[in-house]
């Protein structure tokens, strides 16, 4: 019994470390945390289910010096029904719960969004307010800033120039490519202030490692305040490409 | 009913089973597909793998047809099914009996010639990057291995009909 | 001609030409593990120079046209130049001699596969030699990254003319497997007495009839974009990206299926043996894996699921839907173990490994399966941990296990079991430390392919720690070289049957002579080496019970 306990931590402390989601910094983020929760629980108890029985054959069912052969056992029909019924129920669940935080996560469908175009491109990236005309954008390392207000939706329309490459921040738990010829739309609202490291996520050549971006989020009034002068400053000459 | 069974190939010999089964789960999720997805490539690889699939089967099934094996094998499965049942234990395997493999066909001797086609083939095939001089230098071990390999295969065949006149004819052998 | 006269026994002068020139799937066999591992120790290296680059932050051993080589080429030689080919290697050898047969169906053909994947594998090599070095394009060779204007050196046209090489002999292998089970199965092995090793390599054979070809299709396209001015992949000129990662896919998924069905069968051919039970639910392992097969043609856009072109509900109930037969797999394996008389001689420690291992990269395949999760995991590190979690655990795990439970038919001896425990011990400590910290690396948010990572102080201890697993498992693959060394310094002492086994590659001599079997047992069941040798001991005590041969 002290090996079966022994086991079962060596299986907990092995989950522990399977990846552990940060804390995200938006309300999708959050669903989809909750969602990736859920799937280690199931991931658990998967887990338990087979290990626990083969780590007790292992223990008790040894040869040892006895040289007679086991009963031959073939098969067993209600078994074998058993463990095909409870994984296809344990899996239509995950696929249930995958759907309904997918309707929550990928749907771009608010009223009245703050709509900015993202343009990626080797290797940096383009950020445009339509609403005043406004280009943020930058090459390299540290990248360009795109400000955005939270506790309201963003929509961004992401393209390529050349490649395809992928708009990544890991503290949204969110990711979406950039295609050339292609638009894609995706929304998501930040509840947290603060200032959010980007990646690219697709490889799209030798400088795809050092193409970073920072997601700078204040509050509403900060945003607006931030975007009428911002705007103002560029159309009186000032650059905004680091 | 048995129309039914022969319409659906329940009688055809295994091969032809396997493909009809492939080409029919192939067409069915490409049909799926195309209704949950509405996207063309995917429907064509899928609805593709079922044709191809399906080609193979009409192929079988019509050179078993056209032979006139197809009545006469299927007789002799029926009874083998019954003989299968009954069988003894001696009579299964090769019943101690000493080289089996000269009742299993024949096997060809060593050649240069597989060597010989993939040479010619994969110098053929550097072609778009190095120009004409390695299509040029890839097709004399490729012609020589084909002809090579071509002659033995038609050797054999001929040596195996001296033997066993009935398995010149096309038929599939069970 | 003298075809039919020559006896069974001839035995050829030995030398190089009589491995240039033989048709005998043993040989073939030889021939292509043979490969297949000196690649694997290829592909291990550049790993290591991933590895050793990646241990610190900054960019020390190589610049990232270097690092972006490394990946591609060693992401290549595991798939194509490793697994694949030992898949096909296990498979030529003994897929034969499991069902009965002299040889394949199409003798000639099989060399012909062998020698097409070896040029094949050595056109994609040659890009070393090309000016520019060798491919860079990721494994993958996503577009209009691969095309012309972003990768404009030889190496990737060699890359690509290497793999349609590659495939085109997968392809006429699958040819030859097919019709092999098919035809030429030994009288009384109907196809539910045919053992699972055989049915998985069935299943496989179907798998690469029909992905195998849109992958060549696919490199053609690329190399006329490239080579001839066709714009398929180009979206200024009319064409499409994403039909690229459609039709790559479309392959690779089944491509990932074909290199881990034959280990799978490998695994189902060791639990039984040393369980000295028979599989657990015969007939179910074959519909779970017929269904494996089925569903791998219909899963391939959970690669895309961030493209935001592709029908996210399909590709992922479809992917969860796969994990239930591979699950009924398991409950089967588990099953035959339960009361059954273990040992754990090497082969079995290498499945009971596999099973521990394996567990968890098909548990991390369903949590990858849902696009919500998948957003945030994609082209991360957990992503990478996944895959080597199932590669690993899965295929090289299950190829070990392979070694040394098949040697002493392959050679006649026996590989060493203590240099066998140390070679286990290592790999799976060296698993465990090289790829559980990428899964966290991954959540962290991690990047794949990247050639460097900013200074922070997790990701330098995580990845530092999966470096040093890397250097456990190179170092841990040595006590293999040595056994197999040291073995082939032996001359042959094992028996036809040294594991007490059940199917028929185990009722000819160690190795088999020329044509495989002089005589072959009653085969009544799956098992049919198992139920002779039962016969023989029942026959023995009936004797001893008439007192015509003494007792004991």
């Amino acid at each position: 019994m002290r090996r079966a306990r022994i086991v079962g931590l060596g299986i907990a402390l092995i989950l522990a470390t399977a990846g552990c989601m940060p804390q995200p910094g938006t309300v999708e983020g959050r669903d989809i945390s909750a969602l990736y929760t859920g799937f280690l629980i199931a991931a658990a108890v998967v887990a338990a289910v087979v290990l626990v029985p083969l780590t007790w054959s292992i223990v008790r069912h040894r040869r040892g010096r006895d040289p007679s052969l086991p009963t031959q056992h073939r098969g067993n029909l209600r078994l074998e029904i058993a463990w095909t019924i409870v994984p296809a129920l344990l899996v239509a669940g995950l696929f249930v719960g995958t759907l309904v935080v997918l309707g929550r996560v990928d749907r771009p469908d608010a009223a009245a969004p703050t709509q900015i175009d993202v343009t990626a491109f080797r290797w940096g990236w383009s950020f445009r307010y339509p609403a005043t005309g406004l280009v943020q954008s930058g090459v390299g390392d540290p990248g360009p800033e795109v400000v955005v207000p939270i506790g309201t939706p963003i929509r961004l329309t992401l393209t390529s120039n050349d490649v395809i490459h992928s708009f990544y921040v890991p503290l949204f738990l969110f990711k979406r490519d950039l295609n050339p010829g292609r638009e894609n739309v995706v929304e998501f609202t930040v509840d947290q202030a603060g200032t959010y490291r980007g990646q690219c996520a697709e490889y799209c050549g030798f400088q795809h490692y050092r193409m970073p971006f920072t997601v700078r989020a204040v509050s509403q009034t900060e945003f607006a305040s931030w975007l009428a002068s911002t705007t103002a400053a560029q159309a009186g000459g000032a650059t905004s490409v680091r | 009913m048995r129309r039914l069974r022969g319409l659906l190939g329940f009688d055809e010999p295994q091969e032809t089973k396997f493909f009809l089964v492939i080409a029919g789960w192939g067409i069915f999720v490409a049909i799926v597909y195309w209704f949950v997805a509405y996207e063309p490539a995917g429907t064509v690889l899928l609805g593709g793998l079922g044709l191809a699939s399906a080609v193979v089967a009409a192929r079988l099934v019509i050179a078993a047809r056209a032979s006139g094996v197809h009545q006469e094998a299927a007789e002799r499965r029926a009874s083998q099914e019954v003989q299968d049942a009954e069988a003894d234990l001696s009579s299964a395997g090769t019943g101690g009996v000493d080289t089996p493999f000269a009742a299993m066909g024949r096997i060809p001797d060593p050649s240069l010639a597989p060597l010989a086609v993939g040479l010619g083939v994969a110098l053929i095939a550097l072609g778009p990057v190095f120009g004409i001089a390695p299509v040029a230098l890839g097709v004399v071990p490729f012609v020589w291995g084909a002809v090579l390999w071509l002659g033995a295969a038609r050797d054999e065949f001929d040596a195996t009909v001296e033997l066993d006149p009935s398995a010149g004819t096309d038929t599939i052998r069970r | 001609m003298a075809v039919l006269e020559r006896t069974a026994d001839a035995i050829p002068q030995p030398g190089l030409l009589v491995w240039l020139t033989s048709v005998d799937h043993k040989r073939i066999g030889k021939l292509y593990l043979t490969s297949a591992f000196v690649f694997f120790l290829f592909g291990g290296m550049l790993a290591q120079s991933i590895r050793l680059e990646l241990a610190v932050p900054g960019l020390q051993l190589t610049d990232a046209e270097g690092y972006a080589q490394l990946f591609t080429m060693h992401g290549t030689i595991m798939m194509l130049l490793f697994a694949t080919p030992a898949a096909a290697g296990l498979a030529n050898y003994f897929l034969p001699l499991q069902i009965g047969a002299a040889d394949m169906a199409f003798p000639r053909l099989n060399a012909l596969s062998f020698w097409l994947f070896l040029l094949g594998a050595l056109v994609v090599l040659s890009g070393y030699a090309a000016v520019g070095g060798p491919a860079d394009i990721g494994w993958t060779g996503y577009v209009p990254n691969a095309e012309k204007t972003y990768s404009t050196t030889a190496g990737t046209d060699l890359w690509l003319i290497g793999m349609a090489l590659m495939g085109f002999a997968s392809i006429l292998g699958s040819v030859n497997f097919i019709t092999t089970v098919l035809t030429s199965r030994a009288p009384g092995m109907s196809m539910f007495r045919v053992p699972i090793f055989t049915w998985n390599v069935l299943v496989m054979s179907v798998l690469i009839l029909f992905s195998f070809p849109v992958l060549t299709g696919a490199l053609i396209m690329l190399l006329a974009d490239r080579r001839f001015g066709a714009t398929f992949f180009m979206p200024a000129e009319g064409g499409d990206p994403i039909l690229w990662q459609h039709l790559f896919w479309f392959f690779g998924h089944p491509e990932v299926y074909v290199v881990i069905l034959p280990f799978f069968g490998v695994i189902s051919e060791i639990i039984p043996v040393f369980s000295r039970k028979p599989l657990f639910g015969y007939r179910f392992v074959i519909f779970a894996t017929i269904l494996i097969g089925a569903y791998s043609f219909s899963v391939w856009a959970h690669h895309m699921f961030v493209t935001g072109v592709v029908s996210l509900p399909f590709f992922s109930i479809a992917t969860f839907i796969i994990a239930v037969p591979t699950g009924i797999k398991f409950f089967n394996w588990v099953a035959t173990m339960w009361r059954g008389r273990l040992s754990f001689e090497t082969p079995m420690l290498w499945a009971v490994g596999f099973l521990f291992i394996f567990l968890f990269g098909g548990i991390t395949g369903v949590i990858l399966g849902s696009p919500p999760i998948d957003f945030a995991f994609h082209d991360t590190y957990y992503v990478v941990a996944h895959l080597h979690n199932v590669l690993i655990g899965g295929t090289v795990f299950a190829f070990f296990g392979a070694m040394y439970f098949w040697f002493p038919k392959l050679t006649g001896r026996r590989l060493s079991e203590r240099l066998g425990r140390i070679h286990f011990g290592a790999w799976l400590a060296g698993f465990v430390l090289t790829f559980l910290p990428q899964y966290q690396l991954g959540a962290d948010g991690m990047p794949r392919r990247y050639a460097d990572y900013p200074n922070d102080p997790t990701w330098v201890v995580l990845n530092q720690l999966s470096t040093a697993g890397a250097l456990l498992l190179a170092v841990g693959t040595l006590p293999f070289i040595a056994a197999v060394v040291l073995a082939l310094r032996h001359p042959p002492d094992q028996p036809a049957d040294p594991w007490e086994a059940n199917s028929l590659e185990w009722a000819t001599t160690s190795p088999p002579p020329e044509h495989n079997f002089r005589t072959i047992p009653p085969i009544r069941s799956e098992r049919p080496v198992f139920d002779a040798r039962m016969a023989a001991a029942a026959a023995r005590a009936a004797a001893v019970d008439d007192g015509e041969i003494p007792g004991p």
